[in-house]
């Protein structure tokens, strides 16, 4: 079967309950920068995350998913993983799919590292073998030596990287989906995850990956999908919906800088 | 915008009872952290247990004249399938809050998080359900064939506990007064269930032990280990609610799982 993820006239409202807004008129909803909100009814807001999404991925896709805070990107992926359904429009995806969201998902910081292997493996749909197969490698790449015996609370926030960042990149996906993770980590570490991150990625068949850095995109991506406010704004290579994506970010900040400094005339 | 799939509901059903080493390695790791770090592990599950049935039989026999003998035993399975009563409804209402991490994060069957915490509750009856039959021993019951029913009903248990879990784990993700509503109202549903009194003893408003379904649910368990056949009627009852309260979950699982993500 040939992965693949064709999202047809895909919107996501997401009910809001519980926020000011809902019991007083109050403002709140116009400040908002991530998707559209409006009132479903006394009881609750809904704000819409993505709006009317049409997109196809064929296998061997590789996209970078690029926008501003609040455009989607984060959505639009846990829609392409299974772990939102549409609220209109359908979402059909074909392969085995993995994330890399959160590094920290499911681990639980009271568990020893060892244990927390077996738990975030198992979580990642990894069978008891293959959690062994993968075992030594992932005891290797961690380096945290007698520190695996410890729970993770002990951690530093460097050691916790490279664990989770160990364990979530043990699976072999046909779809990877990225949320921005990079960061942490001393310089002879993201070295390392960069090289294990990269196999994993050339292994999986299409890949989307959400990121502000351009480096980063322009090692593993070729296209880019730009998004705002929940719609997508440009399809291309890479190349171009990054210039255009800073065109705009640039143009945004110096309205604001413009904006500043009229108040203060 | 579809708001109804069953075959949707059906599938993670089905998806989550197969991923059992998700489930069960989420439960013991539960169990772990619960346990982590004490002499006694789990064990202070039957200690405390034991405890309970000790000090309240010697109180409450002595203060209403019971004949020890006969109470202890009745007492104490009642108490050890109320407290795995209140342990489905009470932690059923926090099945997928309490995994809102996970589930925004993971993409895994819903159910899953359902099995496992009923592998949670399990364990804890396993810890308790012998101290009944230790104690109808001692008091002279048994052992006998007749508590072999001890396991259909323990599996009749599970499935209630299954069923309520996935139930309420559902409507106390949308409405977050349901949880505050069962620990208001279970304690005093204990004084309305024939645990620490027999119905025969409340003489013209021993209907109020009948038309609680929670005594049907008791006598399958408590009846076996002192050695008796339950009542039919109580068999029917816990048949019934069991049908219905399986097919209504189904049919709720089917309109919201879709939602339920949103609620956490």
């Amino acid at each position: 079967m040939n992965p693949e993820i064709t999202l047809s006239d895909v919107s996501l409202d997401f009910p809001i309950y519980g926020s000011p807004s809902s019991t007083s008129g109050r403002p709140g909803l116009k400040t908002l920068i991530g998707g559209v909100a409006r009132r479903v009814n006394r009881h609750h807001v809904a704000v819409r995350a993505l709006d009317e999404i049409n997109l196809h991925l064929p296998g061997g896709s590789r996209y970078a998913l690029i926008g501003p805070n609040g455009a989607g990107k984060s959505t639009i992926l846990r829609v392409m993983s299974g772990i939102y359904h549409p609220t209109g429009g359908t979402a059909s995806i074909s392969g085995r799919v993995s994330t890399i969201f959160d590094l920290n998902a499911g681990a639980d910081p009271n568990l020893t590292g060892y244990q927390n292997i077996w738990r975030v493996g198992y979580l990642h749909g990894m069978t008891r073998a293959q959690i062994e197969e993968k075992l030594e490698e992932i005891i290797d790449f961690a380096e945290l030596g007698e520190f695996l015996d410890m729970p993770n609370r002990v951690y530093s926030s460097g050691m916790l990287t490279r664990l989770a960042f160990a364990i979530c990149t043990m699976s072999q996906p046909d779809i990877l989906l990225i949320d921005e993770t990079f960061g942490t980590g001393d310089s002879s570490f993201r070295e390392k995850a960069e090289k294990r991150i990269t196999r994993m990625i050339e292994d999986s068949k299409i890949l989307v990956f959400a990121s502000h850095s351009r480096g980063i995109l322009e090692r593993f991506c070729t296209h880019g999908i730009l998004m705002s406010r929940g719609r997508i704004e440009m399809i291309d290579d890479l190349a171009t919906v990054l210039d255009c994506h800073e065109e705009r970010q640039r143009k945004v900040a110096e309205a604001q800088r413009n904006a500043e400094s009229s108040v203060h005339d | 915008m579809k708001t109804f799939n069953l075959a949707v509901a059906l599938a993670d059903i089905s998806d989550g009872l197969r991923m059992r080493n998700v489930w069960l390695r989420l439960a013991i790791d539960d169990l772990r952290l619960r346990y982590s770090r004490t002499r006694l592990g789990p064990s202070w599950l039957s200690l405390g247990m034991v405890i309970y049935i000790g000090g309240l039989g010697l109180i409450w026999g002595t203060l209403f004249n019971m004949d020890l003998e006969k109470f202890y035993p009745y007492m104490a399975v009642g108490l050890i399938t109320w407290h795995f009563i209140t342990a489905s409804v009470g932690e059923g209402v926090n099945s997928f809050v309490g995994a809102n991490g996970i589930i925004s994060a993971v993409p895994l069957p819903l159910s899953v998080h359902i099995n496992r915490q009923v592998v949670r509750v399990l364990v804890s009856l396993i810890h308790t359900l012998p101290i009944g039959f230790l104690v109808s021993l001692f008091c002279g019951i048994g052992p006998n064939l007749i508590q072999l029913f001890i396991f259909p009903a323990v599996l009749v248990l599970a499935i209630n506990c299954w069923w309520v879990t996935l139930f309420l784990g559902i409507v106390g993700a949308r409405f977050r007064d349901v949880g505050h509503i069962i620990t208001t109202f279970m304690p005093f549903m204990f004084f309305l269930t024939p645990i620490l009194w027999d119905r025969s003893m409340l003489k013209n408003l021993a209907f109020i032990a009948d038309y609680n379904p929670f005594t049907h649910y008791i006598e399958i368990v408590r009846q076996p280990l002192m050695g008796q056949l339950p009542p039919s009627s109580s068999y029917i009852v816990v048949g019934v609610i069991t049908v219905i309260g399986i097919s209504v979950t189904t049919l709720v699982f089917a309109r919201t799982r879709h939602r339920i993500v949103f609620w956490l």
